[in-house]
């Protein structure tokens, strides 16, 4: 039973730093079509510039709000000047152009910071463990659930409740139409997209200390982004949510029942869950 | 129609050449060297490593170490000056032998390190050893790499050489690690430390418990911990390097691991200049079994080598020891032979005889080509505040050929 | 018409007498250009034509290789045993695939290609009893065609090999290409549902296609592997199905040409810059920008153009 609430855990904590880093993906390429591959370097770029500002200041806050700032200016910059001259058809361009963002981003990292692993800590009220009976958890971990789960709800909101949500969905449906009734879809797109690379660098720099920074996280990273987005189903909230959580479990509790099958978990189940439901857990039929 | 009729015509003549190519080149291209050195001519040394891939950040270490052991004697050897060649293998095979006949056909070097990753060493090696000059590497997974009469070299250590009976009594009578789990990447080096390590502990008596093996990319141990037999063992033994090593330390602490067992790492696991810096504390107290020395060693070789290689890099030199016995061993060779690289029989047998104090004590090859080394068990410990690995005891290698 | 034939003699000339001039170096690489050059024209049957962008061609290059690999090392030196065994399985595996994959299409079918292109390549890696996981398969020699006088062992002869594959796989995919049954790919690519109610049995026509494709893949896994004299699991990678993908978009798709012309511009480019600078990767990344940036219809594109401009 201690195992059970154990490996939930650090499945609920996986699933926390998938759902950020799968999130602006979700939302720039379910809603908007855009396919960006570099997404994953806000990711990453974050994480490292909420290392240096750690380093610098010891302030865990100051470095999730430098880097989700510097990151949401990136990806400001990466749509005015590469990706709004693309029409949403244009799908291999967009992923050849960014595949390059991501290259140059890539070796930059290597080159400012070398290839070697970085390991920053968290905030230092959330250092250590918790001993609760026979259990020992790390805080950082269960702060990491409360954060993920927090932004959920926020985007829950942000994206069902609120006119912004609604002029989003509408837009990405008919972006002529919310034109005709006078809504600014340019700066709309924009504005969604610098959103999605904020989240992405603010998950970055959460997601370090557990995972770690080194040369190639990038490359990982976009492989489990992509997985999250197409497993839950391209273009909702909901499917991001499943997704994320379902490529957690399915990975924790994969590895702790069969050991033996530790190298086909996530590409495994994902071809199956495809092959049965090609649309995605929550996805409806294009 | 006109399109078949020149596919024809070009059919033909892949034919044609085909059938006169292989004779033109059949014979490998063995140039004839004039034995005599052109004094001021440069030295041409090529140097392969993984710099781009996921063996970046180990690759990168190895190069303050060259650089070192070049500038200690100003770049120059027997009056003729050291050109360095470095060329990226990109972590690919392919492109690791492509960069090997680079080196020898566009830059005509003398004298080669690396390859450092197996199958890159793998796939060059036949070309390798048709070049006919000297091929230095080290840390390579692969026992049987250098090997008697050849141009292959290898520095070590490899495993069969770190597992001596001495290592393994003091691992069983000192250290107290009578029952083991073993807990390992699932790579050519994993596998090759854990299987060295299992083989020797059994012939001192020892007992394996459990053995895991995992992906190398592991993301995340704490998984893998319910089903570890903690409490039947006195040690996680464990294979590990990279991300893969930061993450275990750091989680194995967090999760309370070490509180309830101990860890012996193999291998560069926890090197002050790899996963030290970024776990810190967390490693306290994790013994690790290898060829290097700790920050205090007291040798003159190695603190010449600390300064050196902290002025580059500003971590003392773990891994950049192997960098620098590789180009130190080229140097001494080609002191021997006054400069003559030119003459590669004389090059190859002064680089069987060379014989220097390193920074981890004496080096020298033995008749199979592959270093003598000094084996460290180490412990991590905090001391004033800095977290730093501190000797335990040290061992001769095993005289081990395969 | 006439450019193109014109290109094509001046093409096949530069192919043909290139190892004379160079040596086995550069005549690696471009024996290298030529392998990826077969995989990114397979890929681009699907990609370019069909509308399927598979990342999952690692899958039978991979197979293919570790047959060939493994019949080499444990059965049989005969090169054309081996060969039949590496297309067969990698066609069969085709076939397997793509009755899963082809339940979808646009970005699912590549998210299902490469799921199931990573089981193959999790096989690899930790089978140890069979493919010795990333130790890999080490020692198979160059093929001994048995009816050729001459061995392929120089940089020279094997290149020549590779080349009369290269172009066989040129010529047969051309053939398909312009056939009816290429036309209605195209035509599946452009408008599916209407294609269905022509009475055309799309799925049948796209399934061979897939099976077409994965086998040509596996031809280039068969040279890549007697090239590399090892194979280990990068052979069934993740990359082996990104860098043609790249190739083809780079080069321009839905055109044989293209492919060809992006393998030619990055497998040399990526050694050649490395040699000029450790940091090639940002080389390579601002190539792939600017050309997508000024030319996204690919090289060929820029090409054509130029052709049909005036003067």
């Amino acid at each position: 039973m201690e195992h059970w609430i154990i490996q939930s855990a650090n499945a609920l904590s996986f699933a926390s730093i998938l759902f950020l880093l799968a999130a602006g993906f979700s939302i720039t390429f379910g809603m908007m079509r855009v396919l960006n591959m570099a997404h994953a370097s806000f990711f990453f770029l974050g994480a490292y510039i909420g290392m240096e500002t750690l380093k610098r200041s010891h302030n865990f806050l100051l470095a999730l709000v430098v880097a989700s700032l510097f990151m949401g200016l990136a990806g400001l910059a990466t749509y005015r000047f590469f990706l709004r001259r693309f029409s949403r058809e244009e799908e291999f361009p967009q992923a050849l152009l960014t595949i390059g963002v991501l290259l140059v981003a890539s070796e930059v990292v290597r080159w400012t910071w070398g290839g070697r692993v970085y390991l920053p800590s968290g905030p230092t009220f959330a250092t250590g463990s918790i001993a609760l009976g026979g259990l020992i958890f790390p805080k950082y971990r269960l702060f990491l659930i409360a954060v993920g789960a927090a932004v959920s709800v926020v985007l829950w909101v942000l994206l069902t409740k609120t006119r912004l949500g609604a002029l989003v969905r509408a837009t990405a449906d008919d972006a002529e139409m919310s034109q005709g009734l006078g809504v600014n879809t340019r700066y709309l797109f924009m504005g969604v997209f610098g959103l999605g690379a904020m989240l992405a660098g603010f998950g970055g720099v959460l997601a370090a200390p557990v995972l770690g920074l080194y040369s190639g996280l990038d490359w990982e990273a976009l492989l489990l982004a992509v997985v999250v987005v197409i497993v839950g189903g391209v273009g909702s909230f909901y499917g991001l949510l499943v997704g994320s959580l379902a490529v957690a479990f399915v990975d924790t509790f994969t590895r702790w029942f069969m050991p033996e099958l530790a190298w086909f978990t996530i590409f495994l189940p994902v071809a199956l869950i495809l092959a049965f439901r090609p649309h995605g857990l929550m996805g409806k039929p294009q | 129609m006109r399109t078949k009729r020149v596919l024809a015509f070009l059919g033909v003549l892949v034919l044609l050449l085909a059938a006169c190519g292989p004779a033109a080149t059949a014979t490998p291209q063995r140039v004839v060297q004039t034995p005599t050195p052109t004094p001021g001519e440069p030295i041409r040394i090529g140097h392969l490593l993984a710099l781009t891939g996921p063996f970046a950040g180990i690759m990168e270490i190895f190069n303050p170490g060259v650089d070192c052991a070049f500038e200690e004697v100003g770049w120059q050897v027997a009056g003729r000056p050291i050109k360095l060649v470095r060329e990226d293998t990109q972590f690919k095979a392919d492109v690791a032998l492509s960069k090997a006949k680079k080196l020898m056909e566009v830059d005509k070097i003398h004298l080669g390190f690396g390859p450092q990753v197996t199958f890159e060493a793998q796939a060059a090696k036949e070309y390798l050893t048709q070049s006919g000059i000297p091929w230095i590497t080290s840390d390579l997974a692969l026992p049987d790499w250098a090997q008697k009469g050849t141009n292959i070299f290898h520095v070590g250590p490899i495993p069969q050489q770190a597992f001596t009976d001495d290592v393994l009594s003091y691992i069983y009578n000192d250290l107290g690690i009578r029952k083991a789990i073993v807990y390992s990447q699932d790579h050519p080096g994993g596998r090759l430390w854990s299987q060295g390590f299992m083989d020797g502990f059994k012939k001192v008596g020892g007992q394996i418990v459990q053995e895991n093996y995992f992906p190398p990319d592991i993301v995340d141990h704490a998984v893998n911990f319910p089903k570890l037999k903690v409490g039947e063992a006195d040690a996680i033994v464990t294979a590990l390097w990279g991300a893969a090593a930061a993450r275990f330390v750091k989680q194995a602490d967090e999760y309370g691991l070490t509180k309830k067992t101990k860890v012996l790492g193999l291998a560069s696991m926890v090197e002050d200049d790899t996963t030290l810096p970024a776990v810190g504390k967390s490693a306290v107290g994790i013994v690790s079994l290898y060829a290097l020395p700790p920050p205090d060693y007291d040798n003159p070789a190695y603190k010449r080598l600390n300064d050196c290689v902290a002025g580059k890099i500003k971590l003392p030199p773990g891994m950049a020891i192997q960098g620098y016995l590789e180009a130190r061993a080229a140097i001494e060779a080609i002191k021997a032979v006054k400069g003559n690289v030119e003459d590669r029989g004389a090059l190859l047998q002064a680089l069987r005889n060379v014989s220097f104090d390193s920074p981890q004590g004496a080096f020298s090859f033995q008749e199979c080509q592959l270093g003598r080394r000094t084996i460290f068990v180490k412990k991590v410990v905090e001391k004033a505040g800095v977290v730093q690995n501190e000797m335990l005891k040290t061992f001769a290698s095993a005289p081990f050929c395969p | 018409m006439r450019t193109r034939i014109g290109l094509l003699v001046v093409l096949g000339l530069g192919l043909i007498l290139a190892p004379s001039f160079l040596g086995p170096w550069q005549t690696g690489i471009l024996t290298r250009a030529l392998i990826f050059a077969i995989l990114a024209m397979s890929l681009d049957l699907l990609m370019g034509y069909a509308g399927l962008p598979s990342l999952g061609q690692s899958a039978y290059f991979g197979t293919s290789a570790y047959v060939v690999g493994l019949m080499t090392t444990r059965a049989t030196a005969s090169f054309w045993l081996n060969f039949g065994a590496g297309l067969t399985s990698a066609a069969l595996l085709a076939a397997l695939f793509g009755l899963l994959a082809l339940r979808a299409r646009a970005v699912t079918f590549l998210m299902i290609t490469l799921a199931l292109a990573q089981v193959v390549w999790a096989l690899a890696s930790s089978g140890r009893a069979v493919t010795r996981g990333a130790d890999g398969l080490p020692g198979i020699g160059r093929p001994d065609l048995g009816f050729l006088p001459w061995s392929f062992d120089s940089a020279a002869s094997f290149y020549y090999l590779v080349l009369a594959f290269f172009i066989i796989t040129a010529v047969v995919l051309h053939r398909i290409v312009r056939s009816p049954f290429g036309l209605a790919l195209t035509g599946i690519r452009d408008n599916e549902v209407r294609m269905r109610a022509l009475g055309y049995n799309t799925w049948l026509h796209l399934y061979i296609a897939f099976i077409i494709a994965g086998t040509f893949a596996g031809l280039a896994g068969i040279m890549d592997v007697y090239f590399n004299s090892i194979v280990t699991p990068a052979s069934a990678g993740v990359m082996v199905s990104a860098d043609p993908m790249l190739m083809i978009i780079l080069g321009g798709p839905a055109s044989l040409l293209g492919p060809v012309l992006g393998a030619f511009l990055i497998v040399p480019l990526s050694e050649v810059v490395s040699v000029f600078t450790e940091h090639w990767l940002i080389v390579m990344g601002l190539i792939y920008i600017l050309v997508m940036l000024f030319a996204r219809q690919g090289l060929l594109g820029v090409l054509r153009r130029k052709a049909e401009a005036p003067g």
